[in-house]
């Protein structure tokens, strides 16, 4: 056992791992998911706490995967952890705790929540798909709340530490959250505000100011006009006030009903900067983040909902496979989908089954890729490569060639295989090609390679 | 044919058998009042102020350089509701002024269309300075006077949102002042731009180029210009705020001028200074808008300001008394004068009622040519207005007997009615007060 980490079981036989001020983070940790139920950490001091966290991550790491955690009610300087938190106790036979581990076994099981604690989740797709899971592991859902220092205004403590401690970024959140509402996974209960958020840094701590429209000056005055009827008077609202009474400067005469001797029909705004009258001054938006100066119109809204997961979107969560598919990562890398990768390479050989030319069609394997390296990968290719046409499957791409002779194959597989060679991936095992060919059918040709 | 011949023939033999006596009996209105006035007087007064051409010019000459020297700053409003399809074309022909120093302030009389929108852009790309828009509607003397608050130039110049302005008009319009000190207020010339939309609008343009361009440039001389046009005028600062501002109309260019010439002030007008604005292109609506032109001159002359035929009274002034009685004898009293005439004309010689007309036609179309000749040769404008001459002979149609109804009409609506409180022109509100407080 590593020091610094020890387990207890509670009252009610429900082992606990308690984390102290000497876990050092260095440490391989030589405890197993099975061995304990939930973690307990017990430093008052923040930043340790938060570091110890990470280790023992519960959105990440395969031990601790979903484990409920609780946190020192005195931890200090790290309010994002304690709210995300199960609970915050330093006592093993807590109520909290006893209720809560039986309560998050209770909803793995009961929504046949996948446990992924053989694999290492560090994409930030993963990692949010992840935190949805925690969610549903504790029949809660991602609630904002209003929050100081929070990008958006509104927080979910748990997300927030996340972008804090860079394992997502926002628009990660963004995206995500969109795919889902389209899919219909997550929906929308109530909007709990509107916010307007910087285009440049996306912060929504922004300063608004009344401007001129004319010059943009801050240096302007607001006056209410009064018009008094009888006389067409407009002026001032000072200019009408003598010694408590409402009196026209231009006529004498006392005013005595709103709607009846008179009315207030605009204020005006007088410019410091450039003179300018106006009867509404523009607003501009100063980003406290990035220090943009921004109009109203180059703001952008957001809308904070209480959200909720549709019965799809539980069982989408709980049981589908986090990493993304084959044919995401294709069509994300800029690749074609394997079905497109097929029709080009049907019309192909059709084409050079009826023709006479005498150059071919090949389809280069880059074998061993890892979906990390996808995306860099393609890039090289579609730079190097003339008239390539890829995909990506079961950790293979494959290159189509057209028009192409031996000669160019080699080369190309020359350079690929150097490159990748160079970038040093573990598990990667080579390039080769499919035989040149220039007559063969496609089904024929599809048993080959695939 | 045969009809024409036969009538030629008759229309000969009636007018041989006329005496100079008879003619006179028949056409002593036209005699007495129409040509006199409206030709003889402009001529002569014309022909007066033409020997002093050359001194006119070097003093107006050396007020531009005046004017030039001092360089004041101008305010510009231009009141209006629902006008904003109009301001651009507005500040885009200020841009082309020769004077600059000024500013544009647009005041929007609680607008229900896009006009906050239009303004606010064009305030933002700096073609107007001022952009004032009133939540509910006030009328135009509110809207105008809006145009004042906490505007600090030495001079205002105020203008129909649909005007729009020759490119030395400000200068022209400004120029005045610097000739006399005791000019406060200077009319400038209103010419219709869509003239050729219509007849009606041809018409019109006919009429403002002899009562406005010609007949303000001799009242003018002779010190009994009594009106400074709502579309296109200047005032001085000091006075206009000393005054309070324009007071509800309709009429209210002409109440403003009455107020600064009661106050001893003298006022010019300048035919040099040229704006352009729209007239109505259908005799229906202009029918309507002359109801309220028309009105305002029983409101404001004969009972807001008819102190001014008061010979006890400290505001009296002969000038003044001149200008309103030639402004009420000719545009109103003399109307009811016509249509005694006409009836009288008409029942004493029914059978020939047709060749009085006609004769009538060929004793005034001479006078009526030359007229507008005469105009087209003051004009700045002679070439593209030259047009104007074919409708001469028509013209009796429209000014001496379509206005002339309307002025009748209008007059008897105000003097027994007092309709014009009752025009939706301005909001209910500022009129019931004003009547309530005799404006």
């Amino acid at each position: 056992m590593n020091k610094g980490l020890y387990i207890e079981e509670n009252k009610n036989n429900q082992r606990i791992l308690l984390i102290d001020d000497n876990f050092q983070m260095s440490e391989n940790i030589s405890i197993t998911y099975d061995q304990f139920d939930g973690m307990m950490f017990l430093s008052e001091n923040g930043d340790l706490v938060e570091r110890q966290f990470l280790n023992l991550n519960p959105l990440t790491e395969s031990i601790s995967y979903l484990k409920p955690f609780f946190c020192n009610p005195k931890i200090a300087d790290s309010f994002l952890l304690k709210y995300a938190a199960d609970g915050q106790t330093t006592n093993i036979d807590d109520s909290i705790v006893i209720t809560k581990i039986d309560d998050v076994k209770d909803r793995i099981k009961e929504l046949n929540i996948e446990i992924k604690h053989d694999e290492e989740i560090k994409g930030e797709r993963e990692i949010l798909i992840s935190i949805f899971r925690f969610f549903l592991s504790r029949g809660a859902i991602p609630d904002a709340v209003l929050q100081e220092g929070s990008i958006l205004g509104y927080c979910v403590y748990i997300y927030e530490f996340c972008m804090r401690k860079n394992l997502f970024s926002l628009q990660t959140v963004l995206l995500i959250y969109r795919e889902y509402f389209k899919n219909r996974y997550l929906q929308h209960t109530n909007i709990i505000d509107v916010t307007q958020y910087c285009k440049y840094c996306n912060h929504t701590h922004i300063i608004y100011t009344e401007i001129c429209p004319k010059c943009g000056s801050c240096d302007i005055e607001l006056n209410n006009m009064m018009h008094h009827y009888p006389c067409a008077n407009i002026s001032e609202e000072t200019s009408y006030m003598v010694k408590g009474d409402l009196i026209c400067p231009k006529c004498q005469k006392h005013l005595h009903h709103i709607g009846v001797d008179y009315d207030r029909p605009a204020g005006i705004y007088n410019c410091g900067n450039c003179n300018a009258s106006f009867s509404r001054s523009d607003m501009r938006g100063t980003c406290v983040s990035c220090r943009k100066i921004l109009s109203l119109e180059e703001l952008r809204v957001y809308k904070i909902y209480a959200l909720k997961f549709s019965a799809l979107g539980k069982e989408k969560v709980a049981r589908w496979k986090i990493y993304q598919s084959d044919e995401d990562i294709s069509v994300s890398a800029g690749l074609l989908s394997i079905n497109s990768f097929i029709q080009y390479l049907s019309n192909d050989i059709e084409i050079y089954n009826l023709s006479n030319t005498n150059k071919g069609l090949t389809t280069i394997r880059v074998q061993g890729v890892p979906t990390t390296i996808v995306r860099e990968l393609s890039k090289f290719i579609f730079d190097n490569i003339a008239n390539a046409h890829c995909t990506f499957k079961n950790n293979f791409i494959y290159i189509l060639l057209s028009y192409t002779n031996e000669e160019s194959i080699n080369s190309y597989a020359k350079l690929l295989d150097e490159y990748v060679k160079a970038m040093d991936i573990e598990g990667y095992i080579g390039v080769d090609y499919s035989n040149y060919v220039t007559t063969i059918t496609t089904d024929d040709y599809l048993k080959k390679i695939f | 044919m045969d009809f024409i011949e036969s009538f030629l023939d008759e229309f000969f033999n009636w007018v041989s058998s006329l005496t100079f006596g008879k003619i006179f009996r028949m056409y002593w209105f036209m005699f007495l009042f129409t040509i006199p006035r409206f030709y003889l007087l402009e001529w002569f007064v014309l022909i007066i102020r033409s020997t002093g051409n050359r001194k006119r010019k070097k003093r107006e000459e050396e007020a531009l350089k005046k004017l030039y020297l001092d360089f004041p700053f101008v305010s510009i409003i231009a009141p209006g509701k629902n006008e904003g399809d109009n301001i651009f074309k507005l500040a885009t022909s200020l841009r082309e002024q020769t004077y600059t120093n000024f500013e544009l302030a647009i005041i929007d009389d609680g607008s229900d269309d896009n006009s906050y929108v239009i303004c606010n852009n064009l305030l933002k790309h700096g073609y107007i300075d001022r952009f004032i828009s009133l939540e509910f509607r006030g009328g135009k003397a509110s809207a105008a006077n809006a145009g004042l608050y906490n505007n600090k130039a030495k001079y205002v110049v105020h203008l129909d949102a649909d005007s729009s302005l020759d490119r030395n008009a400000i200068e022209q319009i400004l120029m005045p002042f610097y000739l006399s000190s005791d000019i406060k207020a200077v009319g400038g010339c209103v010419k219709v731009r869509n003239s050729k939309a219509s007849l009606c609008a041809s018409l019109q343009s006919m009429e403002y180029i002899q009562t406005v361009m010609m007949a303000r440039t001799v009242n003018s001389y002779l010190g009994i210009l009594r009106i400074i046009s709502g579309a296109f005028g200047a005032f001085d600062m000091k006075i206009l705020k000393g005054l309070g501002g324009w007071d509800i109309g309709p009429g209210l260019d002409g109440d403003i001028t009455q107020k600064i010439r009661k106050m001893g002030w003298e006022i010019a007008f300048n035919h040099k200074s040229v704006c352009l604005t729209n007239a109505p292109e259908k005799f229906n609506v202009l029918f309507k808008q002359r109801l309220r032109w028309s009105k305002s001159l029983v409101r404001f002359r004969i009972r807001k300001h008819s102190d001014i035929f008061d010979f006890s009274s400290a505001n009296f002034r002969l000038r003044n008394f001149i200008a309103n009685l030639d402004n009420v004898v000719y545009n109103f009293g003399l109307d009811y004068v016509w249509m005694y005439y006409v009836i009288v004309v008409a029942v004493n010689n029914f059978n020939q009622i047709f060749m009085i007309i006609v004769l009538g036609l060929v004793v005034m179309t001479p006078f009526r040519l030359a007229g507008f000749m005469v105009c087209l040769l003051f004009s700045e404008r002679t070439k593209s207005e030259a047009f104007l001459l074919r409708l001469v002979p028509i013209q009796y149609f429209y000014s001496g007997v379509f206005l002339r109804i309307n002025r009748i009409i209008a007059g008897a609506m105000e003097l027994f009615f007092f309709s014009s409180y009752k025009d939706p022109w301005n909001p209910e509100k500022s009129s019931f007060h004003a009547r309530a407080n005799k404006l």
